[in-house]
């Protein structure tokens, strides 16, 4: 995987070739990305009068100011943050936890409560929603951050892609370590979950990216403002009539950020994980 | 074979358990409500574009009642959040009092569900003056609600002409007044010119008045067997956005999600037809110092023929009870007040449109518009924009579908009507 | 069969053990609002706390005649048809790209996550910029390279699908490619080089060692955007609200609808019950099929 510059000219040029292709490629995928920012530089008034204008001649910074008084966004964003990291290793723990015991463990009826739990992957969550709704409020969990986060620390997804993975690791490993005295618990911990860096960062990214811009659960089950999440504050800056366009995108960015730092320590890890495991093959 | 069965037995009896804690702790949300210092707390819910004046009224109110408080939530209403969020707490949600009901049809809705204190009596008792309210409320009751009392509307809704004065002084032209559609239609044709960065438009109709506002002027709703009229007022809306280019295009204001009032505010539009709220927004935008345009009001045009001041409207925003409420005495106090003369002029003083109709109200508005076009308001008659019968709101989606295809240009006015026709039927049978 | 179970009995705790945790949160928070949803089908609840009466399957009956739903139905199987495998092939072309590239790794994987992780509701304005049939760049340059009459795109119920689709691809090609990109990289290198001395190129190289190892990521991934095809809610809602007409309006749209609008709670399950049947069988047979091409 690291040869592809030791080649004759005609791949050389090739390369080049895929390079320039991809880089345009990603401005086309940043684009929308572009034209927030250029959007949250800008009056509302001069984005109306002048759409297609997408650099700013005087930047306007007010929307970065106005956008930490106009909602209680420190707060909302505290609560995002304390959510989404809770969540994200909870399910992360849970989901490679039960994972495990479907690739490689005894289980009472394996595959009928593997197929079970796939169907939360086919079941559009709208269609649970309101039953989900009574079953958390008779419970009494309704309005608090601990009804939200129990709603979702089950994950189908979750567990079929670290049980694809788990599946892929040769059995011998397991066995081997159960002769040297480890129970399955230490298996896991020891041996399961390091291996599985890769996978685990993956799922780390993909659920925390989730979290991060939920919308309509929090919606439905936060309620005091004290509890409210940042994507329920952005939605505010658009009304039944009308849109705040400057407010809402340089909201949008400043929330952009922390999930763009998520990507970048996950795949760090990612990429040692890869590094390690391509060595002991 | 044992194995199964209980595991069925286990998740039967979760859901049992469930169902048993969901039964004794149902009725939680109406309790808990007396705050510390003996007073009662209501909590009362709102969407967010009326936190503005609504703030103003439960601070009035607290301040005149020592023992009662009222808590405002405000919830955005883009998407019927509003609705789901409402429907939640009514299913057992948040504690809820007292909540806004954003239209006719939700009234409809939620009186027929059982989700509104019946207030007949109440308003007997307290010996209130309803036909304050105008003859609107008394259809929508009549029709809706079986002459049965549910809520007290605190806001109506009326269309109008509003104008960029500047832009009518620099072309040296007269200010609008009362007009007819042909007039208009002309009159926008003549203000608009240039291109690109320098465009201006003689007018603006935005893309989400859906009801077909001169058919209604001229009786006819989409309700009825014969819809010729509202083919003409689609042949109406083509002329100002394609055939006369005076208004910015169905098309382009949807793909550019053009925000209605800050295309206004621009000042590159010199006429446009939308509700009454549209004066509390420009004068908070004014304030804040977000626009600088100078504007004044209209009677809204009229069909040909007609002399009469006309206009579509009607009481349009309800306040009521939620059943759970272990507060009704105090809540129906709390509705009393918004509704009533002391509310409602709080409310006209943010140049909201109030419903109940006095001279303090009136004034109280005129005072706070400074215009002299919104006397129009009191003096034209109205018709109103949703019938009050049940699915409106789906026959109004289904004749939403068939005239956005129109104005896209993908089917002419008659293919649209009879399609509607088609459609609405399934919606009625439903 | 019994003894020996018993026999066995201590084996079964670990595993057991394992799963609780998730059993318990998904039978309390999934299993027992699914049952109770499909109950629902066979009501006429209507939201709120209105006691519901039992109508048989009248639901479903009435589904199968339903136009609106049946239009959904069509629209949702185009969107399917067409969003699988674009996006199977852009993730793969991707993270194959990637993989060979030494330069701009690290931008270009951010570049290509990034629609993913972007707000929905500034997506929506901003494609709207990008797709407007009088202004906008992507009409503009076709018309540049000599289409005449190119499309309205969401301006027009013929491409507003497309348009959705199109956006749909740009905003998840870059999920799942991380997704192929772990699978890819997980590749033991020991593979590759027998493929070199046995004197295979690049082209071969993919087809005998990247392709076959590859294989029960590319599954997942097929699954997985097969389903996701089913569940597209976001993007419509924003993008269209289901218009021009009913062009783009799709099963979980409709479904919305029905139960959030309409209050018609009883009939919007039982299209969610045939929505998950739909699912629970295209994943049956690609289960099936999984045998015939992927390798373990």
């Amino acid at each position: 995987m690291q040869d592809a510059i030791a080649k004759p000219k005609s791949s050389k040029l090739l390369y080049w070739l895929l390079l320039v292709v991809l880089v345009i490629f990603s401005l086309a995928t940043l684009f929308p990305f572009l034209w927030m920012i250029s959007a949250s530089l800008r009056t509302d008034v001069d984005l109306f009068k002048n759409p297609m204008n997408w650099i700013p001649q005087t930047l306007y910074l007010n929307n970065y100011k106005e956008v930490w008084t106009a909602i209680p966004f420190a707060q909302y964003f505290l609560n995002t943050v304390k959510l989404s990291v809770i969540i994200t290793v909870l399910q992360v723990v849970i989901c490679s936890m039960s994972a495990y015991a479907f690739a490689k463990l005894k289980v009472p009826f394996k595959n009928t409560i593997f197929i079970l739990f796939m169907t939360n992957l086919m079941m559009p969550w709208h269609s649970i929603m309101v039953p989900q709704f009574s079953v958390v409020s008779s419970l009494g969990l309704y309005n608090s951050h601990t009804g939200y986060i129990l709603i979702q620390l089950f994950s189908g997804f979750g567990i079929f892609l670290m049980r694809q993975f788990f599946m892929s690791l040769p059995n011998e490993l397991n066995e081997a370590a159960r002769v040297d005295g480890y129970n399955e618990w230490k298996i896991f911990w020891k041996i399961m979950m390091p291996l599985s860096a890769a996978s685990l960062s993956t799922l780390t990214i993909f659920t925390f990216t989730f979290m991060w811009n939920d919308y309509l659960a929090p919606l439905i089950y936060l309620n005091d403002d004290v509890l409210k999440t940042l994507q329920l504050g952005l939605k505010g800056f658009q009304t039944e009539h009308t849109m705040d366009y400057g407010l809402l995108m340089a909201g949008t960015v400043i929330a952009t950020i922390p999930m763009v730092v998520v990507f970048l320590i996950g795949e760090r890890f990612f990429m040692q994980s890869v590094a390690t495991t391509g060595m002991k093959n | 074979m044992n194995r199964k069965k209980g595991l069925a037995t286990i998740s039967l009896s979760v859901a049992l358990i469930l169902a048993l804690v969901g039964c004794s702790s149902g009725n939680n949300s109406g309790g808990g409500n007396q705050a510390s210092g003996g007073k009662t707390v209501l909590e009362y819910y709102t969407w967010t574009d009326e936190e503005d004046y609504m703030k103003k009224v439960v601070d009035a109110f607290n301040a005149q009642n020592s023992d009662i408080e009222v808590h405002m939530n405000t919830i955005s209403n883009d998407a019927d959040e509003y609705n789901t969020k409402i429907m939640n707490n009514l299913s057992g949600g948040s504690k809820m009092d007292v909540y806004s009901i954003n239209g006719t049809s939700s009234l409809g809705l939620y009186s027929s569900k059982g989700q509104l204190v019946e207030l007949t009596d109440r308003i007997k008792e307290a010996n209130l003056d309803v036909s304050a309210y105008g003859p609107s409320f008394q259809d929508i009751t009549s029709v809706l609600t079986e002459g049965k009392y549910y809520a007290l509307p605190y806001r109506t809704s009326q269309y109008a002409l509003f104008y960029n004065k500047k832009l009518f002084d620099e072309a040296g032209v007269e200010y609008p007044t009362q007009m007819t559609w042909n007039e208009y239609a002309e009159l926008a044709k003549s203000l608009t010119k240039g291109e690109g960065a320098d465009k201006q438009w003689g007018g603006y109709y935005a893309d989400w008045i859906t009801a077909p506002l001169g058919a209604l002027q001229e009786g006819t709703t989409v309700l009825d067997d014969s819809l010729d009229p509202i083919a003409n007022w689609l042949d109406y809306l083509n002329r100002l956005y394609y055939e006369d280019g005076s208004h910015m295009s169905y098309k382009q204001m949807k793909a550019e999600s053009i925000d209605w009032i800050k295309q206004f505010e621009s000042g590159n539009v010199a006429m446009m037809i939308n509700g009454e709220w549209t004066i509390n927004m420009l004068k908070a935008d004014i304030a804040a110092g977000k626009t600088d345009m100078e504007f004044d009001m209209a009677p809204m045009p009229l069909p040909e023929g007609m002399n009469d001041p006309i206009t579509v409207g009607g009481v349009s925003t309800f306040i009521g009870i939620n059943p759970q409420s272990k507060n009704a005495d105090a809540a129906f106090q709390f509705v009393q007040f918004v509704a009533g003369e002391q509310g409602e002029s709080i409310i006209a003083e943010s140049s909201v449109l109030p419903a109940y109709s006095s001279d303090k109200t009136k004034e109280s508005f005129l005072n706070a518009t400074g215009l002299q076009g919104s006397g129009f308001f009191f003096e034209a008659n109205t018709v109103v924009e949703n019938q009050p019968v049940a699915n409106i709101d789906e026959v109004n989606r289904v004749f939403n579908e068939q005239r956005d295809l129109y104005l896209f240009q993908e089917q002419d006015s008659a293919t649209a009507i009879q399609n509607f026709i088609k459609n609405r039927q399934s919606v009625l049978n439903k | 069969m019994t003894s020996k179970r018993l026999a066995n009995y201590k084996s079964y705790i670990p595993g057991t053990l394992f799963i609780l945790p998730a059993f318990v949160l998904f039978a309390v928070f999934i299993f027992v609002p699914l049952i109770y949803g499909f109950v629902m089908s066979f009501t006429d609840y209507g939201g709120f706390n209105v006691t519901p009466n039992f109508i048989g399957i009248d639901n479903y009956v009435n589904l199968f005649q339903d136009d609106y739903f049946l239009v959904s139905l069509k629209n949702n199987l185009i969107y399917t048809v067409l969003f699988v495998p674009l996006t199977m092939i852009l993730a793969l072309f991707a993270a194959l790209a990637l993989n060979n590239v030494l330069h701009l790794r690290k931008y270009l994987r951010m570049a290509f996550y990034f629609p993913y992780i972007t707000s929905m509701v500034s997506i929506a304005i901003a494609w709207g910029l990008l797709f407007n049939p009088v202004s906008g760049p992507i009409n503009y340059i076709l018309k540049a390279i000599g289409i005449a009459n190119p499309p309205e795109w969401l301006m027009s119920s013929h491409w507003a699908l497309f348009a959705i689709i199109l956006v749909a691809v740009w905003k998840s090609f870059g999920y799942y490619m991380i997704i192929l990109l772990a699978g890819i990289q997980g590749i033991p290198e020991h593979l590759y080089e027998a493929a070199k001395l046995d004197g295979a190129n690049k082209f071969k190289q993919f087809l005998y060692v990247t392709l076959p190892s590859l294989s029960p990521t590319l599954f997942m991934v097929l699954i997985l955007t097969i389903i996701n095809s089913f569940q597209v809610f976001d993007l419509v809602s924003v993008m269209t609200d289901g218009g021009p007409g009913r062009s783009t309006n799709v099963l979980v749209f409709r479904i919305y609808q029905e139960a959030f609008i309409n209050y018609r709670m009883g009939y919007a399950a039982a299209m969610s019950t045939v929505l998950f049947l739909i699912i629970m069988v295209i994943s049956l047979i690609q289960f099936r099929l999984e045998k015939k091409w992927v390798t373990y």
